[in-house]
């Protein structure tokens, strides 16, 4: 998977040439298997949920920059060794609050459940996660 | 398939089984209609905090068991450094959620109107089967009648006498932080 991102060269002092940077994110972050992506409009990030990292299986989810794809972080590295399909990411937003969760539903192949999780992304720590809701 | 619903913040789960709806928003509980009209409450999975150790713990409800609804409290954390760093869970404790049944929705009703102690210790007493004492409800807010009963000292050398042994278990501790 490739994105697409913004990159200024300064040819002069006044004039400013905007041309793409392509990196290549499968590469980048040692991941394969990408299942979804959300964009996040407010803070201009992506999401991107993965089920590989390091060709194991299981369920990663990494923020990365729109601006700038080397400003990533991997939110949750959970090598649980199961195949991920269905899935679906929102962005789940209360301003009273001020807390955003990301919601990240998924079914897991061979033993048939259906997954919900729910993340705290508001803030910048390592316990994100908040629930995580297991049925058939 | 999976969709969000922005305003009551109910998430929907569609299946070959049905639908499912999940209330992720911060209303404990409301009142809704299930498909033949009977009158049913769903519960937001926030509703649950109160079972939380610490405040980073997080909850997950294993409704896939064959043995029915567990909620369990787990501390997410990671170990290992750079890309071999991995997220690890550690299990704290499990509360398995019942369905009520008439019958029990009809003794707690009556021990709730006792007028005297030695009432419900007759009550008590007198249950051939005291398993309904020791299961957890949502209509008891996540609770059991062990924990509301443990004002009294009679009931409680009754119900958590060696007797009874087969009903306690390691994985489902018989007091745990509650709303009451």
């Amino acid at each position: 998977m490739y994105l697409h991102l913004p990159h200024q060269t300064h040819q002069s002092q006044n004039v400013a040439n905007v041309t793409a940077k392509e990196v290549d994110i499968n590469d980048e972050y040692q991941i394969a298997s990408i299942k979804s992506v959300i964009y996040d409009q407010e803070e201009k990030f992506y999401y991107v949920l993965s089920n590989k990292f390091e060709e194991k299986l299981g369920f990663f989810v990494i923020k990365v920059s729109e601006k700038d794809p080397s400003d990533k972080r991997f939110l949750i590295k959970w090598k649980n060794k199961l195949d991920i399909g269905d899935p679906n990411m929102f962005i789940l937003r209360n301003y009273e609050s001020k807390l955003k969760e990301l919601i990240v539903s998924y079914k897991t192949i061979y033993i048939n459940t259906y997954n919900v999780i729910c993340m705290d992304v508001s803030v910048e720590d390592d316990q994100l996660m908040i629930f995580r809701h297991e049925s058939f | 398939m999976g969709l969000l619903l922005a305003e009551n913040k109910d998430f929907i789960h569609l299946s070959k089984a049905g639908m499912h709806v999940l209330s992720l928003g911060s209303q404990e509980q409301r009142a809704i209609k299930d498909i033949n009209g009977a009158d049913r409450m769903i519960h937001s999975l926030e509703s649950c905090n109160f079972l939380k150790v610490d405040r980073n713990n997080y909850l997950v409800f294993e409704c896939s068991k064959p043995d029915g609804r567990a909620v369990s409290v787990q501390q997410e954390y990671s170990k290992g450094d750079g890309s071999g760093e991995e997220t690890l869970f550690q299990h704290l404790l499990s509360v398995k959620l019942c369905e009520v049944t008439l019958r029990e929705l009809l003794l707690f009703n009556s021990l709730y109107v006792c007028k005297t102690l030695s009432e419900i210790i007759d009550i008590v007493n007198d249950q051939p089967d005291p398993q309904v004492f020791y299961k957890s409800f949502l209509e008891l807010n996540g609770t059991n009648m062990v924990s509301i009963l443990s004002f009294d000292s009679r009931s409680m050398s009754y119900l958590l006498s060696d007797q009874f042994a087969q009903h306690f278990s390691k994985e489902y501790p018989l007091f745990y932080r509650n709303k009451i």
